[in-house]
Order: structure tokens, then sequence, then C-alpha cells
């Protein structure tokens, strides 16, 4: 049975980048379909990565978890365990989404529903000037 | 890993079917989403994987009859603020962390992967040979970049015994497949770009190929692990 809408919690993995914590919530804010929920698993971060994740309260449904566990395996189940989505969708705390990310992850989910995995494309933040950076973009996705 | 990862020569839609061996191309975690269903069938992300989770889960579900779907218009953007100690220490890390997840899913056997170059489908390497009742646990993935290494090992070596004919053989292999390897750096308009890029390709792949040897010595198989190269 396919249904016409499904709910998606979006699951951000992070340590110590707080600042580029906001840049994400900020995509997500932005998202033309918005997410339903959103948990940011904070990974044993020093900074103010928690006080980050309260200043998004009522811009979205946000949800801050502490894993102690260190590890990205670690971390992402404890997303997977808090998340209440029919989608649960992930996107790493160094990265920006598109505005229409959610959207079209959503749409092959919707038309069938065999559908387990849907990834996206990946690609490197136009502003990396440095020779490593340059050289991430040519060869890395 | 890097060399599975699905890159930019494949469509929208369907991962093939029948795709569940190792090889296979699957998604990074960075930008994935789930059914709930794959986690409550399947269970969790496998916390023994330190890295190479994403591409763990994905052959469990590929395996599990789930089928995988590529859509390159839900795209995210990265930002790889890098130090130079810290790349080459993450491509080891790759490597050394890796032959867990190939353990995992490929039974004991000898196995000899070489480059596709007609890659559809985000298939980047077939297999050549599978001898599945090998008494090693043995994987090799077959590339310019090990091909020069192990010619360039016979020349030293041969050079040393004085044999000069098959030194003279083996140097020129090594020297074409040097060129072979550095064919994906080379851009004639920027060529002291081409030489940094070729040293920072090289450095990865070693650290890469090390950190494989040494991860799967660990789990008493042998690694050789395939290289980081431009796909065009």
């Amino acid at each position: 049975m396919t249904k016409d809408s499904l709910s998606i919690s979006v699951v951000i993995v992070t340590l110590d980048r707080a600042e580029s914590v906001r840049d994400v919530l900020d995509c997500l804010v932005r998202q033309t379909r918005q997410p339903d929920e959103v948990i940011v698993v904070d990974n044993g971060s020093k900074d103010n990565t928690k006080e980050v994740v309260s200043s998004f309260d009522g811009r979205l449904n946000i949800k801050y978890v502490y894993e102690e566990a260190r590890g990205i395996p670690f971390a992402r189940n404890a997303g997977v365990r808090n998340a209440t989505g029919d989608i649960i969708a992930f996107i790493d705390d160094d990265c920006i989404a598109d505005e229409n990310w959610l959207k079209y992850i959503e749409i092959p989910f919707i038309r069938d529903p065999n559908v387990g995995v849907v990834g996206g494309d990946l690609s490197y933040l136009e502003k990396g000037e440095s020779i490593l950076e340059k050289f991430h973009k040519r060869y890395m996705r | 890993m890097i060399i599975q990862i699905l890159s930019n020569f494949c469509d929208e839609g369907y991962l093939e079917k029948e795709r569940y061996n190792f090889t296979s191309p699957f998604f990074a975690g960075a930008n994935v989403a789930f059914r709930r269903g794959v986690f409550e069938q399947l269970g969790l992300y496998d916390e023994r994987c330190a890295t190479g989770e994403d591409h763990d889960i994905c052959l469990r579900a590929a395996g599990a009859g789930w089928d995988l779907y590529f859509q390159p218009k839900a795209l995210v953007r990265h930002n790889n603020k890098g130090k130079l100690r810290r790349f080459i220490r993450r491509w080891f890390y790759y490597g050394f962390k890796h032959p867990y997840v190939y353990k995992k899913h490929t039974p004991k056997a000898l196995q000899v992967y070489l480059v596709n170059r007609g890659a559809g489908q985000g298939y980047l390497y077939s297999c050549v040979l599978n001898i599945k009742k090998s008494p090693l646990h043995l994987v090799i993935f077959i590339t310019p970049f090990l091909t020069m290494h192990i010619f360039l090992i016979l020349t030293i070596v041969t050079a040393l015994l004085g044999l000069n004919i098959t030194t003279w053989m083996f140097g020129s292999v090594t020297v074409l497949a040097g060129l072979a390897y550095l064919k994906s750096d080379v851009d004639l308009k920027h060529p002291l770009q081409s030489i940094v890029f070729a040293g920072l390709r090289y450095t990865a792949n070693m650290a890469l190929l090390v950190g494989g040897l040494l991860g799967s010595l660990r789990l008493g198989m042998l690694y050789i692990s395939g290289t980081l190269d431009y796909k065009g």
C-alpha cells in the first residue's frame, strides 16, 4: 500500500561543530518540503552545540539527543531510536542541503513501497579554495 | 568506501537488482534516507563498523530484497576543510577499518578485481577471479597503482641480480603503469596543480593500501585495496 504522504525525520550526528550545525539547521528551515522532525545527536561536544540546537526551537520540531558512546554508528543508531518518522534521512554536520532535498528524497518512497533506501547526490561547497579543497572537489564526492 | 560510492556516471533510478556483492555501489552516510521498515527488519547500523557503516547497511538492505533508489536531484553539498595530516590519517583509517566490512559480507575466498572501465550503474570493479574454496582469505584490487609498485619492486630485484634484459622489461612496464596512473591528474593548463594533485592522490592511495594491509592482517586475511581515481 502506498501512502500519499510520509513523515520525515532528519538525523544529524555531530561532534564539536556548533557553527556548522547552525548552517545545516538553517538549510533545513529553508526546505520547500519541511522535515516533520529534526534530531541532532551530539556525540560528545565540548562546545555550544546544545545552545545552537535550542535556538532553533519554534522554527523546527527539533530534538537534542546526547550519545555518550563515541563513534558514528553509535550516534546514528541513537538518531534512529529517537526518530518517529516513516522516513529517516541522514545529513552530516558539515553539509548543506539544496532547498528541495527532502522534496526529492520523499518521492521514490511514496511511489514504490519496496524502495527501502534513497540516496542523493553529493558535491562540494564552492567556497573551497585551498589546494586540498580543490583536490577533494575533483576526486571525491 | 570511495571505490564503491555511487558517482556521477549513475543516472536517477533503481540500482541494479542482483547487486548484493561487495563492490556494489552504495549511498554515503552524508546523504541517505531509509524507510523505517528497513531498520525494523534488519536492525540498526552495525556498531562494529568504525567506518563503512553506510556501506554495510546498504548491502544488508539490498540483500534483504529492498530496492535502493538513486535520486541525484536530492543534492547535498559537503564542506571538506582539510589539513594534510588529517587527510593522510583519514585515508589510512578508511583502509584500516574497511576489511571488517569486506569480511562480514564475503566468505573466505580468493578474489581478484579489475578496474571496470565500461562502468555502468556505479560498478567500478569487476570480479575476474573467485576461488571459493581458498585456504587463504585474500582479495586484490588490481589497479595501475598496484601494478606500478609490483613492477617497480621486480625491476629493483632484477637489477640487483644483474639481469639486464629482464630489468629493462620490468622497468618499461613500471613506466607504462606509472603513466596510466598519472593520466587522470594531468591538466596541461595547470601543470603545478597537476603535480600537487598527483602527489596528494599518491599519498592517499598509499595510506589506503597500507591501512588495508594492516587492518586485514589483524583479521587473519589480506586485503589489497582499490584506489582513489578521478572518474571524469
